[in-house]
Order: C-alpha cells, then structure tokens, then sequence
C-alpha cells in the first residue's frame, strides 16, 4: 500500500509575525516546566502541550466568554458536561455549539465567534489546521482537547493561538520541529541569479531536506488512531482543581468505556486508565460518605467490578444478549441454524433455565440473577468466551434500583445521539444526550436502551443476511459493502456510531466465515445513506491490526483529489466522510486503485 | 354611640377578604358629620359662660374630645392601613395596577401611589451607578446569577450589557446572565436547563 503525500508548501515558515508577538505580551510568560520541550535551545520551538491543565488553562478563561465546540461522539459529550460543570463554578460564561464534521465547524464558528477570544474545541480540530482553516482574529486563543489523533502538526507547533491539552502521547511520534519547518531567512533568494558552487550545494540540501520531510510528515500522518479519552483529561483538570466529584467520575468512566466498547483503543490501555479511575472512586466515595450533608453526589453509587461484556443484560435477556454480543456470537456462530444448539448447550452448563433466560434480567430469580457472573465466569474457559469477562464500573442511580453498566450507558448514548429516526434535528439528539448524563434524567438512558436493543436487533439481522447473501464484496485491497434504501432500517445507520459498531460487527463476522477466510486481513468499507442525495463512507481497520489504527482517513483524502471531488461533510473521524451518491462508484474504483 | 362608626370601618377593613377593599366613602362622610356635630358643641360650650350649676359644660367637653381624638385616630389608621397595602403591591404589581384595585382607590390614594412611584424611580436612578439600579428585579436573591439555557429558535445576536456578543441560533446552548435571559425564556426563545 503505498500513499503519495502531497505535503502543504512552506506556509508558516516567516516566524515570528507580529501578531504572534503581540500575543505573547498578553497571555502570562509560561513557566518551562509545563511546557513540553522539543528543543532545550531555542525557546520558540516548544509543542504547544498544555499538561498543567489546571493554571494554564483556567488562568485563562475564568471569567471570561468561551466558545465550546463539541463534538458528536459520547467521549465528547461526557468530556463537555464535566466543562459544563467546572465552568458553572467559576461563572464562566460559555455558548455550546455541536459540530459534526470540519465543514459545519468552519461555519458555526463565523457564526458564533464575533467578540469571543478563547475557544474550546472537544474531540475535534485537533487534526485540521485550525489557524488556516478558521481563520481567527490574532487575539483569539484556541484550546484543543482531541481524542483523534495524529494531530495536526501546526497546531502542535503553533506557538501562540492554539494549545493542546494533555499530555503528549510517545505513540504518537511528532516529529521534531526542525524536520518540517524552515526559517526562511536562511533560504537562498537569489537562486536563479548566480548558479554557483554554494547555491548548489544549498539547493541540494534543500531538496534532502524536503524529502526527509516529506517522509517524516508520510510516517506521521498515515495512520488515524485514538488517543486518550478527552473526558479522562477534563476529568483530571478539575481534580487538579480540586472540583472533583462523584457525578464527574462517573462521566470520565463513560467517556473511557465508550473508547473501549468501540474498539477504539487497545486493552491494555483501557486497564491502564481503569487502575486509576478505581483510585479515584474510592477517594471520591469515602469522602461523600463522611459528608454528613446530603449533596448532590450522592445520586450516583459507583461500584468498580469484575462484569461481563454481554451487551445490555441487565436490561435485555440472557439468551437475547449473548446473541448480539459480537464476541459470543462469533465463538458460538450464533447466525447459523445449527447455533440454537450451542447457545442451549452453554445456557445449561451455565445451570440457567431456558424460562429464566428468555426473561428479563431484572425478572430473573434473584438468586441465578446474583449469582449470574460467577456462573459464566466457570464456563467462560471452556468455551473460549474469556474475552467476557472484563472490569468495568456499575452505577445505581438516584437511590433506585436502577443498576446500570457503564457500557449500558454507552449504548444509550449512542443512540440518543444518533436517533434521527423522527425527524429529529442532530442538534436536539445532542440536548438529549447531554441531558441522559443528569442522574435525575435517568429515564432517559432506559430510553436509550431500548432504542439500542432495536439497533442491536437490527444489526445482527443484516449482518446475517449479508452474509447469507454474500453481500460483502471483495474490491482486492478491502471489503466493502453498500446499505442502500431497499435495505430495511437502513435510516439507522446514517451516522458513523451506528454504522462504525455495524461494520465492526460484520467484518469480525466475516473473518470467523469460512469462505471470507482469505479475506481475513481486509479492512472493510461501508456505506449508507444519509438522504436522497447523499451518503456516509466508513471504513474500519482489519480484525488483524492488534491496535487500532486506520489508514482510511489519508486514503479518503487522496481519493477524493483523484476524482476531483470535494467532500460533503468531513467528519472528525478522519475515516467517515460524507460524499454524494453518485460519487460513491469513482470514489471506490480510485480507491481500490490507490490502495492497490 | 360615639365612635362606633370608626371603629365599625376599622372592622371592616380588617374583615374584607379582597385584597384591596373599596374606599368607604359614605361610612367616612358619617364619620366626619358626626364630627362636626361633636366639634360644634365644644365649640357653643366654649362661647357661652361657665357657671358651676347652671352651664358647668366641663364633662361634656371632655367626653366629646375624646371622642373626637378617637375619630381622628381610627380615620388615619383607617388611610394608613391602605396606604400600606397599596405600598406593598406597588413592589408587588409594578408602577402600574390592575383595573379592580384602581377602581377601589379614593382620589387621594391615586395622587399618593403617583408620588410614591415617582419618588421611588428617583432613588432607583440614584443607586447603582450609571444606569441605576432596578430593586424591583430579585426580590427573592436567584441562587445563581447566571443559568444554562437552551436555544430553542434561532434569535441572532444578543449583546449583553458587559459586551459580550451571543449568538442565539438553535440547539446551541448558553450559560449567560439570569437577568437579561428572563425575557427570551418568557418568549420561548430560550429554555431553561434545569440538570439537578
């Protein structure tokens, strides 16, 4: 596979200009330590990494008006509503605009951005050059708190409008500043005058330098993966702060599980985070309960447990939640006639009643229902469905007797957000989302659930009836197929949440298939539409690629230059774009072509 | 019986389940023609001649003052008692009263409400600053000054008095002043999120 990257010309290269300068005398000199340095020597070639969240970043904005522009995605939400929080407490005024892809933002923000100097982007424009793209008033200083990476690198090295928050990851390799930017007084302008031995060799070096570049910026930006959540780096903001609470860990949890639910990072990770989530719940939880007042916290119980990754069981049925689980489906073939069998074999060594198992969880005995994890944990090994067994979180909310799993309220999420069945706008699925986050809104989430059963519901279908029909095509380099209007459901599926867990769910299928199995390694592409004209492109990386990282986003980017197309929306997710349907066919042949 | 009259119009002010009771126009006029009447003998008492036996007026005259003093005293209890109900809806109504209780209000009592709205808009402009300060905003102190809204229109732009420019355009959300959102919200431009 190989990408021609056409690298951006020298732009940036006059430094430093005067607005930068001016910049600098207004925000307060910044102490070396917080900053990270790329280069001891020459202090304008620092990263802009905001990691001392708690002075840098609130130094700034308390008390002024913040421009916050989200993201749809559950990370973002969750990362927003602790924001939301922090900056009730310092009577920070705040406008909220969800954005859904590059395009929208570039338009929301003239919109919205007469007279306001700090803007606050989550989980999005950290990968597009924010100050080209938006074109900002010199005085306006953006904050990025991104979970897409890699992240732009004007804005890493950008040293006076944009600052990113969180730490830098080692994964991420940013290149060194020296590699990608040049200072143009050391150019040679007189080139063309005097062809003599030195402009030569200058010439030369030039165009080494170029290449190195050219290659170093390929290795950066060929693959889009996910970096930490933006939620667990508001969380630990406001700790810092001291803000912390109950409520707000319970979002950071959700904002983390819904990285791991999606496949977006690796496990090892997701334990990482979780060892330190426990830490802080319980600190948080002796504190709230040597609080004799009653606050507000109390609304949440969070308890840190060993859980089973069957989706929604508390809320669904035993056997109807095995078989939409992707990783106890594919064990036990689910979608085959002859998997009844299976299913029935592991619901009794589990010792569970087939009655039992076809009602609802929370219907159950209470005795098989207390004991139910211990009993499939037994199992578990002998079926190769260890992959269930995971750590994770449960809430009980206002006092009820409502148990929810983290990834519960994931789910919910996701659906809320993305429900545009009844001509609902985007905007109002947002409300709702952020909304379910309130412990006294909890209906809200059941609501959500529901919605995702039918998802879940839905998905299996399809899949099953794709593969039936061998509706997954082959195009050499990947797979890819195409939900069109005949498709039944097929609104579900118009936004890249819904469709990224579809696609998940039928390539990890599709590589347990016997006759896909030559196309196991195949990242998978799928399309729906969104509207009459219109229609989302999705692709997913091979079940294979041991972390997650996809090489879509740069291989949509190259393909829409090659049939000369500009992109509807580009979403933030640099590996969905929304394109028009008749397109769709030349964009999938110079695709093919490209990834060839 | 003197002063039963008075006090019958005290009584009946303090009985009358309306908020603002009609002025009793004909129940004063009673009131002061038996005034006059008592006022009228002190004042022949006070011509003629005292004489020990024959005119000794002295007990008269000072039965009939005090009954006069307490005339006196029920009638101004009688307009203060009003005045302070009036007072209390002029923070309660606004400078402008509904149509039943102005048509409950003597002569005197419009001329009274007028002075006091005038006096008190004076002092409002005196305070604060500037542009004043409207006690009548807050009565009860807001838990916060400022709330979350939600757009439920688009609006266009909203200038605070700070100078802060806002963007009113739906499904964005604010968190702004209490002051200056009340009127949209009332509006239906705006919601209130209500999250605790």
């Amino acid at each position: 596979m190989k990408l021609h990257i056409d690298f951006r010309g020298n732009r940036k290269i006059a430094l430093p200009d005067s607005a930068d300068t001016e910049r600098r005398k207004l925000s307060p000199p910044i102490p070396q330590g917080r900053i990270h340095l790329s280069h001891q020597l020459h202090e304008p070639l620092h990263m802009m990494f905001v990691e001392d969240l708690s002075e840098d970043f609130i130094n700034h904005i308390s008390g002024e008006h913040i421009l916050l522009f989200v993201n749809y995605d559950v990370d973002a939400v969750c990362a927003c509503r602790i924001l939301q929080n922090l900056f009730r407490s310092e009577s920070t005024l705040y406008t909220l605009v969800p954005v859904e892809g590059t395009q929208e933002l570039v338009e929301a923000y003239k919109r919205f951005s007469d007279k306001v100097k700090y803007v606050v982007f989550i989980n999005c424009g950290g990968s597009i050059d924010l100050v080209e793209t938006l074109e900002p008033e010199p005085d306006v200083l953006m904050f990025v708190i991104d979970s897409h990476k890699p992240s732009d690198i004007c804005n890493v090295y950008s040293r006076s409008q944009v600052r990113l928050l969180g730490k830098p990851d080692e994964s991420e390799n940013i290149p060194q500043f020296e590699d990608i930017f040049l200072d143009t007084d050391t150019e040679p302008e007189s080139e063309e005058e005097e062809v003599n031995e030195e402009a030569l060799k200058k010439r030369r070096e030039r165009k080494l330098w170029e290449e190195k570049r050219n290659r170093v910026m390929f290795d950066y930006t060929q693959f889009s993966f996910c970096g930490r959540a933006s939620s667990l780096v508001v969380f630990e903001l406001i700790w810092n702060l001291g803000k912390d609470d109950l409520e707000s860990l319970w979002w950071a949890i959700v904002g983390l599980t819904y990285q791991t639910v999606m496949g977006l990072i690796v496990e090892q990770k997701y334990a990482c985070e979780l060892q330190v989530l426990q830490l802080h719940l319980s600190r948080l939880t002796s504190i709230s309960q040597n609080d004799v007042e009653a606050n507000r916290s109390q609304f949440y119980r969070i308890t840190a447990q060993k859980d089973l990754r069957l989706v929604l069981y508390r809320h669904w049925n035993v056997q109807a939640s095995l078989r939409h689980t992707i990783c106890s489906a594919l064990k036990l073939k689910l979608w085959t006639v002859r998997s009844e069998k299976r299913l029935y074999q592991v619901l009794a060594e589990i010792g569970l009643p087939l009655k039992d198992s076809l009602q609802n969880f929370s219907s159950m005995d209470v005795t098989l229902r207390n004991e139910f994890f211990s009993m499939v944990e037994t199992i578990a090994n002998n079926h190769d469905l260890d992959e269930l067994i995971y750590h994770s979180f449960t809430v009980s909310v206002c006092y009820g007797n409502n148990f929810f799993q983290a990834s519960d309220y994931v789910y919910a999420m996701i659906c809320l957000l993305e429900d545009t069945m009844k001509d609902k706008s985007r905007g109002s699925c947002f409300s709702n989302c952020i909304d379910s986050l309130s412990p006294t809104k909890y209906n809200l989430v059941l609501n959500g659930i529901e919605k995702c059963k039918k998802l879940f519901t839905s998905i299996v279908r399809l899949v099953q009836s794709m593969l039936d029909m061998k509706q997954i095509i082959s195009a050499g380099p990947f797979l890819y197929f195409i939900i069109n209007e005949n498709t039944s459901d097929y609104s579900l599926y118009a936004h890249p949440m819904s469709l990224a867990m579809l696609a998940r769910y039928a390539l990890n299928a599709c590589a347990s298939q016997s006759n896909y199995r030559k196309h196991g390694s195949l990242p998978l592409i799928v399309s729906a539409p969104q509207s009459e004209e219109n229609c989302i492109v999705l692709g997913i990386p091979p079940v294979t690629e041991y972390v997650p990282r996809n090489f879509f986003g740069k291989a949509f980017d190259q393909a829409l230059e090659t049939i000369n197309t500009e992109p509807i929306l580009s979403y933030f997710d640099s590996a969905a774009v929304r394109i028009s349907i008749k397109d769709r066919p030349k964009f999938f042949d110079s695709l093919s072509t490209i990834l060839s | 019986m003197w002063g039963d009259k008075a006090i019958e119009l005290i009584k009946e002010l303090e009985r009358s389940t309306e908020i603002f009771p009609p002025f009793d126009d004909d129940k004063i006029r009673l009131i002061l023609e038996e005034c006059r009447v008592l006022n009228q003998f002190i004042e022949d008492a006070m011509n003629s001649t005292f004489h020990p036996e024959t005119n000794n007026y002295l007990a008269g005259v000072k039965a009939r003052t005090a009954a006069l003093e307490r005339n006196k005293r029920c009638l101004l209890a009688y307009q203060w008692n009003r005045l302070q109900m009036l007072r209390k809806m002029r923070w309660e109504f606004g400078s402008i009263l509904p149509v039943e209780i102005k048509a409950n209000m003597s002569e005197g009592e419009v001329a009274w409400f007028a002075k006091y709205s005038k006096a008190l808009a004076n002092y409002m402009k005196g305070i604060g600053g500037r542009n004043g300060l409207n006690l009548m905003l807050d009565m009860q102190p807001p838990k916060d000054l400022y709330i979350e809204v939600r757009c439920l229109k688009d609006f266009g732009k909203l200038e605070l008095d700070t100078g802060e420019v806002f963007y009113l355009s739906q499904n964005s959300q604010h968190y702004m002043p209490r002051s200056q959102v009340e009127n949209l919200v009332r509006q239906g431009v705006l919601e209130h999120i209500n999250w605790s």
